[in-house]
């Protein structure tokens, strides 16, 4: 059992945690103890304001022209195609006539949607594909996605009944991954879910995520990893800020599987 | 290919519409997360071009592999647009958010890296924080508080400096400070706790005039 941190130990930290150069075997205790501890976390917020200026001391530096417009472009059509996706939920939906929600309202729908498919998924992709034919493109891309030559499906197992599980899509010839997960909740303000690809040498963070209401997230990602380099995936809770490595107990993993 | 993602502090339960002094451009910034939250792209790209040299910047002070930089610039537009709903005006200005993605992301990119590389850092990176000259910036209160920083941070001893520089921009552990440096662990938390306290003296001020 590791013991834990006194104020004064934490104290001595804080400056530490701001800049989050505190190595991971720390960092669990010292938010512990900040999460009990109402002066250190009044502290701990005022030095990482100081950090986040820290930023300024760089100076802007403008893209060259040409980079500057591949990156907008790049950047405007994905926010187009997102605002797409979810009209096309929208439109799915269209009998209901309840008020249009909100685009992050109704990314959780959509995100609903997605998991829902992404389930039958491990019964049938076939039945999953037939299910998401008529959908809009970027569905279309999410099917692809799921059913690859090269995608390879892994269970994220629950610990307890009642208990998150989820269910990741690598398809490792295009790098991308999508993760479908279930029975979450809602985590602690400042708080998030962050995914790890576990390799036999390090952890990597995926990034994080937050439930909607019902406990159901959806996130995709691209990162190229070879087929052979991932040895397992977990979900850990975290600050919302990220960690750089785990520092609590995972709530989901799953071992790499091929297929 | 676009890095893991990562993490931005900026959750909330607070609502954006909380703007902060008129007086400055923030207001404008604000109000395009606003209209981002709400699915506005025209709003993103209106902020892209208000804030990428200024991530930009910020971005290839981290990565020393400029190859990557045109994803990672993306990618902090693209969590600032998928995050816009999160933002709390109350906790920064939307370029400080963004500022704290850029690196976030930078880090994760120049980890990711280094895993794949096995090979390390390049030390030609370890030099001292710019003090010097500021070059015109793209927003009158962001370049003030550009040379707010850099006053704070050339007042620091060199050692100082140098801790908070290996730790901020590139991200390294007290541990691998140590190594980097060929001093004690204990020494390099000294540094670094003694540096944080001066820069948050220095830096209250500015911090006190989002109040």
């Amino acid at each position: 059992m590791t013991r834990t941190m006194t104020h004064d130990e934490a104290r001595e930290r804080l400056e530490d945690l701001a800049l989050d150069v505190v190595d991971a075997a720390d960092r669990g205790r010292l938010l512990a103890h900040v999460a009990e501890c109402a002066i250190c976390g009044h502290e701990l917020d005022a030095l990482q304001r100081t950090a986040s200026e820290l930023a300024y001391a760089v100076a802007p530096v403008p893209m060259a022209a040409g980079q500057r417009d591949r990156v907008r472009a790049r950047l405007l059509a994905r926010a187009r195609a997102d605002v797409g996706e979810q009209d096309a939920t929208d439109v799915a939906a269209s009998s209901r006539s309840a008020p249009r929600p909100t685009r992050r309202a109704r990314i959780s729908r959509s995100a609903w949607l997605a998991a829902a498919a992404s389930v039958v998924a491990l019964v049938s992709v076939g039945a999953m594909m037939q299910m998401r034919r008529d959908m809009v493109a970027e569905k279309n891309r999410t099917i692809a996605a799921l059913t690859g030559p090269d995608v390879a499906v892994m269970k994220l197992t629950p610990a307890a009944p009642r208990a998150p599980f989820g269910m990741m899509f690598w398809d490792r010839s295009r790098g991308e991954w999508m993760l479908v997960a279930h029975n979450l909740t809602m985590p602690r303000a400042g708080r998030g879910y962050q995914l790890w690809l576990v390799t036999p040498r390090t952890k990597i963070s995926g990034g994080m995520f937050m439930p909607d209401a019902h406990g159901d997230a959806m996130m995709r990602m691209r990162y190229p990893l070879s087929a052979d380099s991932l040895a397992a995936l977990a979900v850990t809770e975290e600050p919302s800020s990220g960690s750089s490595q785990p520092t609590t107990a995972p709530l989901m993993v799953a071992q790499a599987t091929t297929r | 290919m676009n890095p893991p993602s990562a993490p931005t502090p900026y959750t909330s339960t607070k609502s954006i519409a909380s703007s902060p002094d008129p007086a400055t451009g923030e207001t404008a910034d604000v109000e395009l997360v606003r209209r981002m939250a709400s699915g506005d792209e025209r709003a993103l790209g209106t902020l892209y071009d208000r804030w990428q040299a200024l991530v930009h910047g910020a971005i290839i002070r981290i990565l020393s592999q400029p190859d990557d930089v045109d994803d990672v610039v993306e990618e902090v537009f693209w969590q600032a647009w998928r995050q816009a709903s999160r933002y709390e005006a109350t906790r920064g200005a939307v370029h400080t958010w963004l500022l704290t993605i850029a690196r976030s992301r930078a880090l994760d990119r120049a980890r990711t890296l280094l895993r794949r590389r096995e090979e390390p850092l390049d030390d030609a990176r370890m030099a001292d924080v710019e003090v010097s000259a500021t070059d015109p910036a793209a927003d009158v209160e962001a370049s003030e508080r550009r040379a707010t920083v850099l006053a704070a941070l050339s007042v620091l001893p060199p050692e100082q400096r140098q801790a908070i520089e290996l730790a901020y921009f590139q991200g390294l552990s007290q541990t691998e400070i140590a190594e980097r440096t060929d001093q004690p662990l204990g020494t390099v938390k000294t540094r670094t706790r003694l540096a944080m306290q001066k820069l948050r003296e220095q830096l209250r001020p500015s911090r006190e005039d989002l109040r």
